[in-house]
């Protein structure tokens, strides 16, 4: 199974993984970081290598960051350039951190992050539009 | 190995319809059984071992699904996801 981190500015990643554990109905084996602004770069850097060690199984670690450029994205690629287990995809939304989860166990770690990428901007739809070509006639819905 | 396939529709009769709860309880349900389980809405198949792939599908209430599984646990996968939906997803 591969090991997932999220990390993310303030308390995104926390709420991502409560988000997920509450629809799911179990707490999913995923380590939060939160980047606060006042931690510094040491600090910020013992919480990802000590979340990335706790997430792996010793299949790899698929690192979920939010924004590209930022100081997540920054301090996970610093690590993975330097382990080849480790691969980081941005733009972390909550469909991709379930998709991820659902799915640990299901590929290695290069295709788990091919996936998450390509499925990531997948389930960002248009929801009119999305709807309006997904569906043909559809029924009423039930009434209260 | 056995090629069993079964296959079952069924209308989603809870009040806010196969939503992100019941489709992660749908999912897991069916996620260690040893075979391939599609849901179709209208058109859209989906893979039923995929939260979000059963997520896209935004079954409402009064919608009807169209459940197939080919594999060993083809069977039981249906039964399995027959038992759920008839339970109303575990809500009412």
């Amino acid at each position: 199974m591969i090991g997932i981190v999220v990390a993310a500015h303030e308390a995104l990643s926390r709420e991502l993984l409560n988000a997920t554990s509450e629809i799911m109905s179990r707490r999913p084996q995923v380590e939060a970081v939160c980047f606060r602004r006042k931690d510094g770069p040491e600090r910020l850097q013992r919480k990802m290598e000590d979340s990335v060690r706790s997430a792996d199984s010793g299949q790899g670690v698929l690192v979920l960051v939010d924004l590209y450029g930022g100081r997540p994205a920054r301090v996970a690629m610093d690590l993975a350039l330097k382990h080849p287990g480790i691969e980081v995809v941005t733009g972390v939304h909550l469909p991709m951190l379930l998709e991820a989860v659902n799915h640990s166990g299901d590929y290695d770690l290069k295709a788990l992050a091919e996936r998450i990428t390509r499925k990531g901007r997948e389930f960002i739809v248009n929801a009119r539009e999305y709807r309006r070509k997904s569906r043909g006639s559809r029924k009423a819905p039930c009434k209260k | 190995m056995s090629t069993e396939s079964i296959i079952k529709t069924l209308e989603i009769k809870n009040q806010m319809g196969l939503h992100a709860r019941p489709a992660a309880m749908l999912v897991q349900a069916v996620s260690g059984l040893t075979c391939e389980v599609s849901i179709e809405k209208e058109g859209t198949k989906v893979d039923g071992k995929s939260i979000m792939g059963v997520m896209m599908l935004a079954a409402e209430c009064g919608s009807t699904i169209t459940v197939c599984s080919e594999g060993p646990d083809a069977l039981k996968a249906v039964e399995e996801i027959e038992r759920i939906v008839s339970t109303n997803l575990g809500e009412k």
